[in-house]
């Protein structure tokens, strides 16, 4: 009979053993416990005798594990052993439990920094992730390209969009597009609901849902080709956001009427809840652009579409790119006097809708990285701190036998104890944080609705938590682990500083903190400077007391010119009766308001110029509306009411136009033509901002609006009141004109000039918060030390005092300290940053990334925050007592 | 002097342990042996740490003998005193000795 040795405890010894001595271990304990177990009496003896081997071996083998460095150098290595590690880390744990409920206080500094750092992080990289990271929620995202015009060779914007012509003949392309197509924006009133609204909508071709995203809709059916023939039956696709909001989420909407602009549409589906196109986020409802080759839009090369395709799956963005320009160059040859100049451009999608945030995005990461990087340094100057006061204790552990290593584990268990509560709590912060965020984010930020927090966000908050804990935990275990037992023992365990070394890495830390709050402040001074550049541009009219309102005229019950003047003219006599109201007029590009179209314009006496070599941004203007915005006419007269359509036609320019044409020569009276009419030049107005406040101004003129009517109008009150206050009795005025309009748009001008600078707004309220954490916790990181460093240095400041040394000269001598570390700090931190803020320059407006300025600014601050951080340590140390500090030796 | 130069307890047990034994020693005749002489059983795996430590001060070496079916297929690990291992039991013995000269241990308690 084979009696074998128990399972379980040769299972253990398995795990425990090194494997270069587990095979002469376990033989070993097998041929003794064959020896013992001879007869099956002697059987439970044997088994006693193997199981009592196997325990006491856990010990040993743990010191074989520490022998591990010189070990490994064996053929076979040691495997560390998972048993006995699984128990020191409870062990551990328990002990770091209770360490932190002894000292509530550090706990709570230490995870509420961490909490910080950390939650900043990841509420900032769920943004960073939803919008410029995840692909979009299309199939094969990647084959998605927009398609501009490339307008480089001409004197307009680089991009622009496409006239139907060059959009038709890029479709015909074959091989080149799975399907391109082509959008507009949309903004009729929708009647018959209730009180009229306006709704944000497009006009797309047909293909657009099913071919170019790949979405088809949750009910109903999507466009089909036909329906993009102009004349074929209105028909409307309806957001899940409109169907729920408008028509309360009606099952049987399919099939339906609905009256948008005085025609009806037939309701053919409604689009999936989470279907929101990133360039088109906003829109509610969908209907076919009704546009042929024989039936379109505007010339070839008119900009009066956009366009976004799918890329045939053979075709790579470089492949399409190449054979674009190809075609771009065969149409510039067979059509030159539309095509001239004009080429294709194409883009990947997602990072073309997300391209105005991108720089800024990075730029809030980084910030909040650096955050983190000073609350860890915060972090690890506390636990070194703390290090040295347990010294003591460390000291008796090491003496008492436990290893370096062992010592080590333990610290860095505690850290990890103190990362994970961090990171817990900041976790929670983030969730709350992403949401604020969200919903703070300036209208129209690309893809805000996509930002979740979900496991790939956690997952990330994990490895931040890891990271920190490594971080701000490997400094001071490793410097506390290796305690002077004997200076410590001697000292009776009261806590001694293990010297010079301590202290001196204590102080590289705070150097450290603070050349990255440095960085953090020149970046966040810069954007502020920035912003207040933007505040205070010319913006050529008078924001204050302005109150504007969009109206759009149905074509079906505003056929003509003439209605659309004489309704726009009787509603402007009723406002201008009201109230508080001093000038009305109106137009149809608000300031601020972008594109308005553009047309070559020659001037009379000049050979006519090349097609897109001298183009003008056309605006219409009504008598009274120059008054109204407060844009003031330089030279000649304004537009008046004598200016019908049976006047002659004149035309007011603004600055930049005369100022590049008619350098040597009065422009009054000189005729422009804008295509077959000549125009008289009766005036010169002053350049107002129209493609934003950081953009140059482009030629422009004013055309009176009874001259050349159009059914698109906003409408602009100069008022002598608070203009929000009239907004009640502007929607009566209007609605008694015609009670069937909807009002698109009703603000003030001030709140579209703010709208105009919310991103830069909010990126810089952002980032000056996150310089401010980072300036306050490189503040209390300073205080930390100085105080420490007061403490530790009682003795010697009791001995000045005591040789006659005054409480003033041993404060100066204090703060001296304290600013000499800031000193180097800040220096670093202005090199560093002299390097880093170069990479927001795309950012900056009116002042130069190493704006000396904003640098000797920040520069001041931090000094002055130093000063206070250091003031109160050094009140302590000038107010010491020789006497109590010398008899307590 | 320093401390390394002389031998532990457990390491001097263990080297004497090897000596007795010739040539003969692994980690269970070496068990065996201090069981023997001290009636104190010492944990197999104290004995290979302490054996790895003296082996890495170059005072012992080993060498694998053949495997057998009465220890589950694997072999014993012999191990072997070194000339420097030698000394080492040879320094503590003098070292003990010259400590004991003289002691009288009624007199010290």
């Amino acid at each position: 009979m084979r009696y074998d040795p128990p399972l379980l405890a040769r299972a253990l010894l398995r795990i425990a053993l090194p494997g270069d001595l587990r095979a002469a271990i376990t033989g070993d304990l097998e041929e003794g416990f064959r020896r013992i177990a001879q007869t099956p009496l002697e059987l439970a003896a044997a088994r006693r005798w193997y199981w009592n081997q196997t325990l006491r071996s856990l010990n040993p083998t743990l010191r074989l594990a520490a022998h591990w460095p010189t070990l490994r150098r064996s053929p076979r290595r040691i495997r560390i052993v998972p048993g006995d590690v699984m128990k020191d880390l409870l062990n551990d744990v328990r002990y770091g439990w209770r360490t932190f409920r002894k000292s509530p206080g550090f706990t709570l500094v230490v995870v509420m920094t961490l909490a910080i750092g950390i939650g900043a992080n990841t509420a900032i990289f769920s943004v960073v992730d939803g919008i410029l990271l995840r692909p979009l929620p299309y199939p094969e995202p990647g084959q998605l390209v927009n398609v501009w015009s490339d307008y480089t060779s001409r004197d307009g914007p680089l991009r622009e969009w496409m006239g139907y012509p060059n959009f038709h003949d890029l479709k015909a392309e074959p091989n080149l597009f799975a399907d391109i197509s082509l959008y507009l924006d949309w903004g009729p009133t929708l009647t018959g609901h209730g009180e009229p609204q306006s709704v944000f909508g497009a006009q797309i071709t047909p293909g657009m849902f099913s071919n170019v995203l790949g979405v088809e809709p949750a009910l109903g059916r999507s466009f089909s080709p036909d329906e993009g023939v102009p004349g074929a039956q209105l028909v409307v696709l309806l957001s899940h956001r409109f169907w729920t909001t408008v028509l309360a989420q009606d099952p049987a909407v399919v099939g339906n009427t609905l009256v948008f602009d005085d025609e009806p549409h037939t309701v053919v589906g409604v689009m999936p809840a989470d279907f929101h196109p990133p360039f088109l986020a906003l829109a509610d409802a969908w209907r076919p652009l009704q546009q042929s080759m024989a039936q379109h839009q505007g010339g070839r090369a008119s900009a009066l579409f956009r366009a976004v395709g799918r890329l045939d799956s053979g075709a790579s963005l470089e492949i399409a790119r190449a054979r674009t320009d190809a075609l771009g160059e065969r149409l510039e040859r067979e059509y030159p006097e539309s095509n001239t100049g004009v080429g294709y451009a194409l883009f990947p999608l997602r990072d073309d809708v997300v391209a105005q945030a991108r720089s800024g995005l990075w730029v809030l990461l980084a910030a909040v990285g650096f955050v983190l990087l000073i609350a860890c340094v915060n972090v690890a100057n506390l636990l070194l701190a703390r290090g040295t006061a347990r010294g003591g204790e460390l000291a008796i552990r090491s003496a008492l036998g436990a290893g370096r290593r062992r010592i080590v584990r333990q610290l860095m268990t505690e850290s990890g104890l103190l990362a994970l509560a961090g990171g817990g709590m900041g976790v929670a912060l983030a969730l709350w944080g992403t949401d604020l965020l969200v919903s703070l984010a300036p209208a129209g930020t690309p893809r805000i609705d996509e930002v979740t927090v979900d496991s790939r966000i956690l997952t990330f908050a994990g490895a931040v938590t890891l990271a920190a804990g490594y971080l701000f935990g490997v400094v001071p275990a490793l410097k506390s682990s290796r305690p002077d037992r004997h200076a410590t023992l001697k000292e009776g365990g009261r806590g001694a500083d293990s010297g010079a070394r301590k202290r001196g890495i204590r102080s590289a830390l705070v150097v450290t903190q603070v050349a990255l709050a440095l960085v953090l402040l020149v970046g966040a001074g810069l954007l502020i400077r920035s912003f207040q550049q933007l505040n205070a541009v010319d913006l050529g009219f008078e924001p204050e007391n302005l109150l504007t309102a969009t109206i759009s005229l149905p074509a079906v019950r505003y056929p003509d010119r003439d209605a659309r003047y004489i309704f726009f003219t009787e509603l402007e006599e009723r406002l201008r009766a009201v109230p508080g109201v001093e000038h009305v007029g109106s137009t149809n590009s608000l300031p601020l308001g972008g594109n308005n179209g553009d047309t070559d314009f020659r001037i009379d006496g000049e050979p006519e110029p090349e097609p897109g070599q001298q183009i003008v941004w056309v605006r219409r203007a009504t008598p009274g509306y120059l008054e109204a915005a407060g844009i003031s006419v330089l030279r000649g007269r304004t537009i008046t009411r004598n200016d019908d359509a049976q006047a002659p036609p004149v035309v007011i320019i603004n600055e930049t136009l005369a100022n590049r044409y008619f350098q040597n020569r009065d422009p009054i009276g000189t005729r422009i033509s804008l295509g077959t009419v000549w125009r008289e030049i009766v005036g010169v107005a002053k350049d107002v901002k129209n493609f934003g406040v950081q953009r140059e101004s482009r030629n422009a003129l004013y055309l009176p609006y009874a001259q050349a009517p159009t059914g698109f109008l906003s409408l602009v009150l100069r008022t002598s009141v608070e203009p929000n206050s009239l907004m009640p009795v502007v929607r009566r005025e209007i609605a008694a004109a015609d009670p069937n309009l909807a009002l698109a748009q009703l603000s003030t001008m001030n709140a579209v000039v703010r709208a105009s600078l919310a991103t830069e707004q909010f990126l810089t309220r952002l980032l000056s918060l996150f310089a401010g954490i980072a300036l306050l916790l490189a503040a209390v990181g300073l205080y930390g030390v100085v105080s420490y460093s007061v403490t530790r240095r009682m003795r010697e400041m009791g001995v000045r005092v005591a040789l006659g040394a005054g409480g003033a000269a041993i404060g100066k001598l204090v703060v001296r300290g304290s600013l000499a570390l800031v000193g180097i700090g800040a220096a670093m931190g202005i090199a560093g940053a002299y390097g880093l803020t170069r990479l927001m320059k795309g950012l900056l407006f009116g002042v130069s990334a190493t704006d000396p300025l904003t640098f000797a600014g920040v520069t001041v601050v931090l000094a002055t925050v130093a000063i206070a951080a250091s003031l109160f340590p050094a009140m302590r140390a000038a107010r010491v007592d020789p006497v109590s500090v010398l008899n307590s030796e | 002097m320093a401390k390394g130069e002389y031998l532990g307890e457990f390491e001097l047990v263990v080297m004497l342990a090897l000596a007795r034994l010739g040539g003969e020693g692994y980690g269970m005749s070496i068990h065996d042996e201090i069981l023997q002489i001290t009636k104190r059983e010492v944990s197999i795996p104290a004995v290979y740490v302490t054996l790895t430590r003296l082996q890495k001060k170059g005072y012992a070496s080993s060498h694998l003998g053949e495997r057998t079916s009465e220890r589950g297929g694997r072999a014993k690990k012999f191990y072997c005193i070194e000339p420097d291992g030698a000394a080492a039991l040879r320094r503590s013995r003098e070292m003990l000795d010259r400590l004991w000269d003289g002691v009288r241990l009624e007199v010290i308690r």
